[in-house]
């Protein structure tokens, strides 16, 4: 430092044509000058009393401006005295930083340096007399080594900026890095997906809340463990040999790519994830940020959906075969009521006819019930008696109720603001026999007799809508809650025939009316369906 | 028992025919025709002049529903159609060709029986409902003619409108011809004399 500076000292005596000559005249000065000293102390200190932003930096009072006195003194003694070299130099830029560092502004050091310069002009001319030719020439030295004085209080003012702009450089990038890292850290944490950094042994680092969710451990729990834990078999086996394998042949099996693995959590429980793994290297060290998002529900989804479509393909099938199936049935038919006509006379044959009479009607009705599932639904709305569906549909089961011992009754609830319940809704009066058909068919088939079925008819207000619940309640077994979960669903049977199809078809025709069927096990554990239907579609 | 019928009938499966052929009989009825295809059901049905046809609908050549408009363009007679299909658009084609009945495969004789009794019976009342039409259309037009001659004889005779109409009585009695005849005469002989 103080090298450059005093060569940077001499280079401003040269610039300046400081030369033997002027030190001389300084020398010339200097007896004349010391005696004054007093008198330039105390007005350059009572000039700065007189400007306060001068002397704002002055607060210890009457003792600090004693002790700034000496200084001063010290500092014109010194400034007449030289000598000045490479000590001189670095002394004068000390004084510099102290007004820097005690936050005098530069332009007031200038303005006393100044006042200073005129205060000795009067001394010199006071000494010298105006006239005297070296007047000039000694008041030409004298400026010149004030000056050089200047240019070092303004270099040592000039490094305080340099550092300062430094230091304000500093606290700005360390600001900005703290404000990314927050941000940083606010969006691992935030983030639904689990983000996990491991190093180069699979050791884990970091385990955000994401991740704490998904995996059902506590941060602490993993950090230091290896992230094999996080795995099913044979993973957790397998993952050690991948990072090994990568550390010596750099092949990469699954950095840069996401895909889709088994993850492990702390309850034991195995679950799809999407894995994608990043690679960063901080100081030789390298690690491995891997990101996990739990594809569970995704999958489900996807399967459900595969699921649907492959309905929609069997639907799909199924409708053709239905129909073909009654061209083939039809020749079937044909076929067997000529051959009853041929073996009229013979009572065993006919015995046999007439079973393969029934199996085949079975076998339509089974290729009717997945037709009409399958099939897209065409209704008709117009303003029904569900009373009288529900009637007619009993009334169609006549051939089934045949030799049955059965107690079949109806029964209209009131309700709030209605004494008895309005029976009239619209509806597809086709389907919904066909709903109530089905319905009672189960019925009778899962009863034993005596069976006791009852109809219960209530107005209900269900989400703003009038409707009518109707409830078909009977006295078998009930339903197991297996069957009660599942039995509007395709191809679920508890019995030994039929599709499986029936009650779902029940389903969607009440749907399809905007209303809603359930299962339930009534007070007394038997079986009760209970549809609403609203009175008017929408 | 029911009346017997000269019937026609079309399926492209040979168990269909036969059965048809065998059933039709055992009901009383005279099979006429049995076709395997459309075409050939319009051909016989055009020399055969049958009472009733029983038709499939999905037949190579031409189809059971184009078939029955085409037999009925000029003289209607009653159709049955039996498929094994009954998806909207084909219900809709054969409400528009005045198809009868309508029967979905499967069926049984008794299907059959049921069906033939009501599409004649309809149809005996479509055909007098169809007569009862025509006729009142002709009484309308005979009625106009008639007025146009009593109008004639107002004019050239000089005679009141009772008057005229009792002297185109009077001459329809005398030629021993009915009133609408007269009336055309003289309307002719009025156009002749302009």
């Amino acid at each position: 430092m103080q090298g450059r500076l005093y060569q940077h000292y001499r280079d401003i005596q040269r610039y300046i044509g400081w030369d033997e000559s002027d030190e001389q005249n300084i020398l010339l000065l200097l007896p004349k000058l010391i005696p004054h000293t007093p008198d330039l102390i105390s007005d350059f200190y009572n000039e700065i009393g007189k400007h306060p932003n001068a002397s704002q930096s002055i607060t210890g009072g009457e003792e600090q401006i004693l002790r700034l006195k000496k200084t001063l003194e010290q500092w014109f003694r010194e400034l007449l005295r030289g000598p000045y070299n490479e000590e001189y130099v670095s002394k004068r830029w000390k004084i510099g930083n102290t007004h820097v560092e005690s936050g005098v502004d530069q332009i007031y050091l200038i303005a006393s340096v100044s006042r200073m310069r005129w205060k000795l002009s009067e001394i010199v001319v006071e000494e010298f007399g105006e006239e005297n030719h070296c007047c000039s020439r000694l008041m030409d030295s004298l400026n010149k080594l004030l000056d050089l004085d200047l240019a070092i209080i303004e270099d040592s003012y000039q490094a305080e900026r340099v550092v300062r702009t430094q230091i304000a450089d500093r606290l700005e990038s360390e600001r900005s890095l703290q404000i990314r890292e927050a941000r940083l850290a606010a969006i691992v944490n935030t983030t639904v997906d689990g983000i996990i950094t491991i190093d180069e042994m699979g050791t884990i680092e970091t385990f955000n809340p994401a991740a704490e969710r998904i995996f059902g451990y506590r941060a602490e729990e993993t950090i230091g463990q290896n992230v094999a834990m996080l795995m099913p078999d044979p993973y957790t086996q397998e993952h050690d040999a991948y990072l090994s394998s990568y550390r010596e042949t750099g092949v990469e099996k699954i950095i840069g790519k996401g895909r889709e693995v088994k993850g492990l959590t702390k309850d034991g429980r195995i679950f799809d994830m999407e894995l994608s793994v990043s690679e960063v290297t901080v100081d030789d060290r390298r690690f491995f940020t891997g990101i996990v998002r739990d594809i569970s529900e995704r999958k489900r989804t996807e399967e459900k959906l595969l699921q649907s479509e492959r309905l929609a393909a069997i639907g799909k099938a199924m409708t053709g075969l239905a129909h073909e199936s009654r061209n083939a049935l039809q020749r079937s038919q044909a076929n067997l009521e000529m051959l009853i006509r041929r073996v009229q006379h013979q009572p065993e044959a006919i015995d046999l006819t007439n079973r393969i009479q029934i199996a085949q009607d079975d076998l339509h009705r089974l290729y009717e019930e997945v037709r009409e599932y399958a099939s897209p639904i065409r209704l008709s709305f117009q303003i029904c008696d569900v009373g009288k569906l529900i009637r007619e549909a009993w009334n169609n089961l006549s051939i089934r109720r045949n030799g049955r011992v059965i107690d079949f009754q109806e029964q209209e609830h009131p309700s709030e603001g209605r004494r008895i319940p309005r029976l009239k809704c619209q509806a597809d009066p086709f389907a919904m026999q066909r709903v109530f058909r089905n319905v009672l068919e189960n019925t009778l088939a899962a009863c034993e007799d005596p069976v006791e079925i009852e109809i219960h008819y209530t107005s209900k207000i269900i989400r703003n809508v009038p409707s009518l619940e109707i409830r078909i309640a009977d006295n078998g077994p009930g339903f197991d809650s297996e069957v009660r979960e599942r039995i509007f669903e395709e191809f679920f049977t508890t019995k030994t025939h039929g599709t499986g199809l029936g009650m779902a078809i029940c389903k969607r025709y009440v749907e399809a009316h905007q209303g809603t069927i359930d299962a339930n096990s009534g007070e007394s554990g038997c079986a009760e369906i209970i549809m609403t239907l609203p009175e008017k579609i929408s | 028992m029911t009346e017997s019928l000269k019937i026609a009938v079309a399926d492209d499966e040979v168990e269909m025919r036969d059965y048809l052929r065998e059933t039709l009989s055992l009901l009383g009825h005279h099979v006429i025709c049995v076709a395997d295809n459309g075409r050939q059901l319009v051909e016989r049905c055009s020399c055969e002049q049958p009472e009733l046809v029983i038709t499939d609908i999905k037949m190579p050549e031409l189809d059971g529903i184009d078939a029955a408009g085409q037999i009925c363009k000029d003289n209607p007679i009653p159709v049955i159609l039996i498929s094994a299909y009954h998806d909207h658009e084909l219900l809709e084609r054969a409400v528009l060709e005045h198809v009868l009945a309508y029967l979905v495969k499967p069926i049984k004789q008794a299907d059959l029986e049921i069906a033939i009794g009501l599409v004649m019976r309809r149809f005996k009342e479509f055909q007098a409902l169809h007569q009862q039409a025509d006729d009142l259309r002709q009484a309308l037009e005979d009625r106009k003619q008639i007025e146009r001659a009593k109008s004639v004889l107002m004019k050239r005779a000089g005679l009141d409108e009772a008057d005229a109409f009792r002297r185109l009585q009077k001459i329809s009695n005398d030629k021993n011809q009915k009133m609408i005849e007269i009336a055309r005469m003289i309307i002719t002989a009025e156009e002749a004399m302009q």
